[in-house]
C-alpha cells in the first residue's frame, strides 16, 4: 500500500486523516454537557496544530523523498489471511483447535519448516497455552466445537 | 526498617524465588533476541500475572524488566547485533574483544557492570522514592496538571527525530484517553453505544498491541525477520575480567551508574542515551582514549552500568508520582493498576509492603541476572538463531490470549489487533508509538486534575501560577520545551559556520 507513497506523501496522507479526526473530537467536544467538553476540545485543538504543522513541514524533513523499505507483498498477505481467520473462527471453532491450524499455516507457509518440526511446535506451543491459561490461570478461552 | 525485612520475608519465599529466576530467565531471553524489546516482554508478562497475588506479580514483572535490559549485551558482544537498543554501545566494544579471542571477559565485565549499575540504581530507588512520595503528598491538582504536561513535554521532544510525529501520536493518545464516560458529568464520550468503552479505552489491549503484536508483524512479514546473520564469534577465554582491569574501571562504573540512574528519572531519556552518554564520558576521562572502538573493555563497563542504572531511575517518577517516563515504564503502569495499585504518594502508604518488595525484588532480580547470564550466556546465541517467522506466530498467539485472559471479551482482542496493526505503520511510517501510550496513561490525569483546578479557582487561570510548587513545575516545563529548541537553534547555527 505505501509502496508508491514518499514519506512525505505518507505524512501529508496521515496529517490529513487525523486532522478529520481531531475536528470531529473538538467539535463533538463543543456539544458536550457541561465542561466535559473541555478537555476534547484542547486536545482536538492541539491535533489539529500539530496536523498543520506536519503537512507544511513534511516536505522539508530529512528523507522526505525516500520511500518505506518495501515489503513481501505475497508475506503480508498470507499474514494478514491466517490472522484474519484466527480472529473470525477463534470464537465458534474454539482456541485449541485454531490455534494449532494457524501455527501450522504460519510455520509451513513462511518459516517453511518441516512437517515434523511445524506439527512437534504447533502441538507442543498449544499445550503451552493450554496448561498456562486455561489449567494454571482458569481462563474460560472460547472452547468452540470442543464444548460440545 | 521493618518495611523492608517484610519485604525482604516476601522475596525469599521458594514461590517468590522461583517467580524471580523465571523471570530472569525470561528476560534474558527477551533482551538477547533482536526485534523483542524490553516493553514488549513485560507487557507479554502481565496477562500471566492476572490472577498471582501483587507481590509475585511485581518481583515477574521487575525481573523480566531488569534482566532483559542486560540480556541484550550477549548478542551484541558476540554477534554485533545488539538484543536492545540498550546494548548498541555495548558492540562498539564488546564485539572487537570477542573478535580478539575475549569474548568471555567481555561478557565477564557487561555482567558485572550490569550488576553493578543495577544495584546502584537500585539503592537510589530505595533512597529518593519514599521521601519524594511524602513531598508528592502535597501536590495539589494544579501541580498534577503541570506534572503530566511534564511528562508529556519530555516524551515528545525525545522519542522522535521530528518533534511533529512525537505531538500527532502524543494528541491521538490523549483523544483515545476522553473515551468513556466522563468522571464528572457522566456524559458518555465517544463510545458508540459499546459498554467495553464506559471505562475508557482499556489501557492493556492497546498496550500489548502497539508493542508486542505489531512487533510479531515485523518478524513475520519480511523475509529474514528476525534472524541474525551476522558472524558469531565464539565464548573464547576466561569468562571473568581480570582483577587490575576491574580496579581500573572502578571509576567509570561509579560515573556510568550515577549517569544510568539521573538519566532515568528525567522523563524521556531512555537506555541507549544513558549508555551513549557514559561510553563518551568513559573515553573522554579516558588516559588512552583512541582504544576506544577497538576492544577497549572500560567501554564495556561504560555502557553496561548505564544502561542496567536506567532501570531504577526510571521507576522513580513512576512510582512516586505516577508519571511514567518511558514506554517500559508505562507498561509497567498498567501491571500495577490491574492489582488496584494506582502509582502516585499513596503507592507508598497503601500499597507500602507490595511496593517495598518490588523494590527489594530489583535487587535479587540483578543478582539473579549476573549468575544466570554468566552460566547461559554461551547458549543463547544459539537461541537467536530462531527465525523470525518462527517466533512472530507464537508471540502474536500469547498476546492475543493473554489480551483476552484480562477480562474474557473478544473486543479487546479485535483492539489489540488493531492497535497493532496501528503500531506496525507507525513503525514503518516513522511515528514514535511512546507518546502515544504515555499521553493515554497521562490523560485521565490531566483532564481530572485541571478540571478539577479550574473548578475549585472558579475558572481562573492563575491558578496554576500563584503557588510555589505549582510555578516551579511551571519553570520546569518551560525548560523542557525551550532546552531542546535551543540546542536545536546552536546546532543549525554551528552547522551554518
Amino acid at each position: 500500500m505505501d509502496r508508491a507513497m514518499t514519506f512525505h506523501g505518507i505524512d501529508r496522507l496521515v496529517a490529513l486523516i487525523a486532522a478529520i479526526v481531531c475536528f470531529s473530537v473538538a467539535v463533538a467536544g463543543w456539544g458536550m454537557r457541561g465542561d466535559a467538553g473541555v478537555f476534547p476540545i484542547i486536545v482536538g485543538g492541539l491535533g489539529l496544530l500539530a496536523c498543520v504543522w506536519l503537512a507544511l513541514t513534511c516536505r522539508r524533513a530529512e528523507g522526505a523523498s525516500q520511500r518505506p523499505a518495501p515489503s513481501d507483498r505475497q508475506r503480508l498477505g498470507l499474514w494478514c489471511l491466517g490472522v484474519v481467520a484466527l480472529l473470525v473462527l477463534i470464537e465458534p471453532v474454539g482456541t485449541f483447535i485454531v490455534l494449532p491450524l494457524f501455527l501450522i499455516f504460519n510455520l509451513k507457509l513462511l518459516a517453511r519448516l518441516s512437517w515434523r518440526t511445524t506439527l512437534l511446535l504447533a502441538v507442543g506451543f498449544t499445550l503451552g497455552i493450554y496448561l498456562v491459561f486455561a489449567r494454571l490461570l482458569a481462563v474460560p478461552l472460547p472452547a468452540g466445537w470442543l464444548a460440545i | 526498617m521493618d518495611i523492608l525485612l517484610t519485604a525482604l520475608a516476601n522475596v525469599v519465599t521458594p514461590t517468590a524465588l522461583l517467580t524471580l529466576v523465571l523471570g530472569t530467565l525470561a528476560g534474558i531471553l527477551i533482551g538477547a533476541l533482536p526485534g523483542l524489546s524490553s516493553t514488549m516482554g513485560v507487557a507479554l508478562c502481565i496477562p500471566i500475572t492476572f490472577n498471582m497475588p501483587p507481590d509475585l506479580a511485581l518481583i515477574l514483572l521487575g525481573a523480566v524488566y531488569v534482566s532483559s535490559v542486560y540480556g541484550g549485551s550477549v548478542t551484541a558482544i558476540l554477534l554485533r547485533t545488539p538484543g536492545t537498543d540498550a546494548s548498541i554501545a555495548t558492540a562498539l566494544d564488546g564485539y572487537p574483544m570477542a573478535a580478539a579471542g575475549r569474548g568471555g571477559e567481555a561478557i565477564g565485565m557487561a555482567t558485572l557492570a550490569s550488576l553493578f549499575g543495577g544495584l546502584v540504581s537500585v539503592i537510589v530507588l530505595l533512597a529518593i522514592a519514599p521521601p519524594l512520595s511524602k513531598v508528592a503528598l502535597a501536590f495539589g491538582p494544579q501541580e498534577y496538571t503541570w506534572l503530566a504536561i511534564f511528562g508529556l513535554v519530555t516524551i515528545v521532544g525525545v522519542v522522535s527525530e521530528r518533534p511533529v510525529k512525537g505531538v500527532l501520536s502524543a494528541a491521538l493518545g490523549l483523544i483515545l484517553a476522553t473515551v468513556g464516560l466522563d468522571a464528572f458529568t457522566g456524559e458518555q464520550r465517544f463510545t458508540f453505544g459499546q459498554g467495553e468503552l464506559f471505562d475508557g479505552v482499556p489501557l492493556l489491549p492497546v498496550l500489548i498491541g502497539l508493542f508486542s503484536v505489531s512487533q510479531a508483524f515485523n518478524l513475520c512479514i519480511p523475509r529474514d525477520g528476525g534472524v541474525l546473520s551476522g558472524e558469531a564469534q565464539r565464548m573464547q577465554g576466561r569468562s571473568l575480567p581480570y582483577w587490575a582491569d576491574l580496579k581500573r574501571c572502578l571509576r567509570t562504573l561509579c560515573r556510568s551508574s550515577v549517569i544510568g540512574s539521573v538519566v532515568g528519572i528525567l522523563p524521556g531519556a531512555g537506555t541507549s542515551i544513558a549508555a551513549f552518554i557514559s561510553y563518551n564520558e568513559a573515553r573522554r576521562h579516558s588516559s588512552h582514549p583512541e582504544t576506544f572502538g577497538k576492544g577497549e573493555i572500560e567501554g564495556v563497563a561504560a555502557s553496561e552500568a548505564a544502561n542496567n542504572a536506567v532501570t531504577g531511575g526510571t521507576l522513580i517518577p513512576t512510582l512516586t508520582l505516577g508519571i511514567p517516563g518511558n514506554a517500559v515504564t508505562a507498561v509497567f503502569v498498567g501491571g500495577l493498576t490491574i492489582h488496584g495499585m494506582i502509582p502516585g504518594p499513596s503507592l507508598f502508604t497503601q500499597h507500602a509492603e507490595s511496593t517495598y518488595t518490588l523494590i527489594v525484588s530489583l535487587l535479587f532480580a540483578n543478582l539473579m541476572f549476573a549468575v544466570l547470564g554468566l552460566w547461559l550466556c554461551r547458549y543463547m546465541v544459539k537461541v537467536t538463531r530462531v527465525p523470525g517467522a518462527v517466533l512472530g506466530p507464537m508471540i502474536l498467539l500469547f498476546s492475543l490470549v493473554g489480551t483476552y485472559a484480562l477480562r474474557n471479551e473478544m473486543f479487546d482482542v479485535w483492539l489489540t489487533m488493531a492497535c497493532g496493526l496501528m503500531g506496525y505503520f507507525m513503525e514503518r511510517w516513522r511515528y514514535p508509538a511512546a507518546p502515544l501510550v504515555i499521553a493515554l496513561i497521562l490523560g485521565p490525569i490531566l483532564e481530572v486534575n485541571f478540571r478539577r483546578a479550574m473548578q475549585i479557582s472558579q475558572w481562573d487561570l492563575t491558578t496554576f501560577f500563584t503557588r510555589p510548587l505549582s510555578l516551579a513545575l511551571c519553570l520546569l516545563v518551560v525548560l523542557a520545551l525551550v532546552i531542546p529548541l535551543w540546542r536545536r537553534w546552536r546546532q543549525r547555527q554551528c552547522a551554518v559556520a
